[in-house]
């Protein structure tokens, strides 16, 4: 009889969905936000215990939502995206992309003997949204307590993004750059904690949420899990 | 006594960031090869202090052999360190020899240094080669393990409590095939707190129990399943090393490791000397037996470490030792370029495993000069 799980217990794996604001706004930022995937992508590439609990999907949002990485075992990457901005904040249609993409790769993760753990989305934004009226809608439909796969929302903000979006678009923590913060170390920073939370969460096999961020305040979260 | 924190002088940029009770690992600028392991807060207590203290002991009171095994096979805790405050404000450590350093590719040509984790060694052999990462054979596994199982077997002979082990906690060298644990500051007394690392927690260790050395038993068996296969999942792993052994003739070793890491029992899994003599064995075996590339018979599940194909241009021969260990470092001298995975001679093309090694006429000119010694002897 096991005590604390069975030996041939299966390995954990964390759905992570990188969402990325590429509206004009950010138009600035396409080269840093181009080099710092690519850090991402290195450090945990060169540690395999890290590519195997994190599998990672990208999409990009303006305009409209683009499925940019497929989800998919970070070693498996060959190439990453070039990343190019410009369009609106539509967030809307990019909750409802993530909803629908939850619905094809949990399964597909749960197939390759996987054991799945709620998937987690970081949503990254310089912006308010375009779309007001109708991202509301779409957030509470991914984020609905009936729905079994519900993910995990972070959201980290910059520029022009406010609180009062951030909280709302967040079920974990939200954080926001301050004021004296530079953009582009902002930028920069919020990858760097995917990626130091992806590190910290693969030897518990659990999301583990950062207390805080330097350079950002931590907001309090308005939806309640 | 204890080390004052400022007379440690300039600390470089740290090398490990917050990590568990750490806050964080720092090389003492101007002393190279030390290193400060800070703790934090609630780790900086009196009692902390009393348990680094009587660890720091262990290694002195220990025989000559036992300390120079654990100089070269462990980053054992050198110091305690305080800032007047906090007893157990932090640690002094040894940094692990740059021999357990390698480069591997990231993408296309770019090339990143790391300290090679058993977390390679228990990885698949595509990963590896992808990475360029050396891939060793069944034999220079077990030289490695010999290493890790080691340190173990000393601390499990002194009721040392280890708790952590897992694929972050020890490293390997492509130069040498030695092993190398680290982290050892947190090892206790008896028993210590458990550290609940996914895919390495005792599955009959209740979750609020603290580890102990049943626990360390467990562990050591399931990395030896994991780095003597390149297979991450149990059963597998198990299987893979079933498949090894018979082929190598080191059954004894798969049986023992299949016990510490099934044990219903948990008082049933064997010591960690056990197995360590158990290694020890298989490596004897497997040095008398005719090297052949396992991962080229059809019937072998284990994909976890086939033999790339043919030497590096990159790699300088090995020279063997008694040991059995090249003693020349295999190092890169350049970035290492992208090769085809292929299934063919040993990364080491020029080490020789003892016993395989010496040609059959030089023993029959060693046996006739000792007959001719002992005929001398008896008739004089």
């Amino acid at each position: 009889m096991s005590v604390n799980g069975d030996y041939s217990g299966k390995t954990k794996c964390l759905p992570t969905y990188l969402v990325l604001d590429t509206s004009g706004t950010m138009q600035p930022h396409e080269e840093l936000l181009n080099a710092t995937l690519d850090h991402v992508h290195m450090s945990l590439v060169s540690s395999p215990r890290v590519a195997e609990f994190a599998h990672i999907s990208i999409i990009t949002f303006n305009t409209q939502p683009h499925l940019v990485l497929q989800m998919t075992d970070i070693e498996e990457v060959r190439s990453l995206p070039m990343l190019s901005c410009g369009g609106r904040t539509n967030f809307g249609a990019a909750f409802d992309l993530v909803r629908q993409r939850i619905d094809v790769d949990v399964p597909a993760i749960r197939a390759s003997n996987k054991a799945v753990l709620r998937p987690a989305v970081f949503l990254l934004t310089d912006g308010k949204p375009s779309d007001p009226g109708t991202w509301e809608i779409s957030f509470a439909n991914l984020v609905d307590k009936s729905w079994p796969r519900r993910p995990h929302v972070l959201t980290f903000g910059f520029g022009a993004a406010t609180a009062e979006s951030l909280s709302g678009m967040a079920t974990k923590a939200a954080f926001l750059a301050r004021t004296n913060t530079e953009e582009k170390e902002a930028l920069s920073r919020m990858l760097t904690t995917l990626l130091n939370t992806l590190v910290a969460s693969a030897p518990v096999g659990a999301l583990v949420v950062p207390e805080d961020l330097p350079g950002f305040e931590r907001i309090p979260v308005d939806y309640v899990e | 006594m204890p080390v004052d924190y400022f007379s440690l002088g300039p600390l470089g940029d740290p090398i490990g960031g917050d990590n568990g009770e750490s806050e964080g690992v720092y090389p003492l600028v101007g002393k190279p090869g030390q290193l400060l392991k800070r703790y934090k807060a609630h780790c900086a207590t009196a009692e902390e202090a009393n348990r680094l203290d009587w660890l720091i002991e262990r290694a002195a009171l220990a025989s000559a052999a036992d300390r120079a095994m654990l100089q070269a096979k462990c980053c054992w805790p050198l110091d305690r360190v305080t800032d007047g405050i906090r007893p157990a404000f932090g640690v002094l450590l040894s940094r692990a020899p740059d021999k357990f350093e390698t480069t591997m590719l990231l993408s296309g040509s770019k090339t990143k240094r790391i300290q090679l984790e058993v977390d390679w060694l228990a990885s698949a052999s595509e990963k590896c080669e992808r990475r360029r990462i050396p891939v060793p054979t069944f034999e220079e596994r077990l030289l490695i393990c010999i290493d890790i199982v080691e340190v173990a077997d000393f601390l499990d002979r002194h009721d040392i409590v280890y708790g952590d082990w897992s694929y972050a906690n020890a490293f390997w060298s492509v130069g040498d095939l030695s092993g190398y644990v680290i982290d050892i500051d947190g090892c206790g007394y008896r028993k210590r707190r458990s550290v609940a690392t996914h895919n390495w927690t005792d599955p009959r260790l209740g979750s609020t129990q603290p580890a102990d050395g049943l626990t360390d038993r467990y562990g050591v068996a399931l990395l030896l399943a994991r780095c003597l296969t390149g297979i991450r999942d149990v059963e597998p792993a198990l299987a893979g090393l079933r498949r090894l052994a018979r082929q190598h003739g080191a059954t004894e070793l798969s049986t023992l490791v299949e016990n510490g890491v099934t044990a219903q029992v948990r008082e049933d899994r064997p010591r960690v000397g056990t197995l360590l003599t158990a290694l020890r064995n298989a490596r004897s075996s497997t040095s008398r037996q005719q090297r052949s590339p396992v991962a080229a018979r059809p019937d072998n599940g284990v994909v976890g470490w086939r033999k790339p194909g043919g030497s590096s241009p990159t790699v300088s021969p090995c020279t063997p030792a008694a040991n059995g260990r090249p003693v020349t470092p295999v190092t890169p001298s350049r970035p290492q370029q992208v090769r085809p995975p292929a299934v063919a001679a040993s990364r080491y093309p020029s080490r020789q495993l003892s016993g395989t090694g010496t040609p059959p006429w030089v023993a029959l000119v060693l046996l006739g000069l000792l007959l001719l010694l002992l005929v001398v002897v008896l008739f004089s």
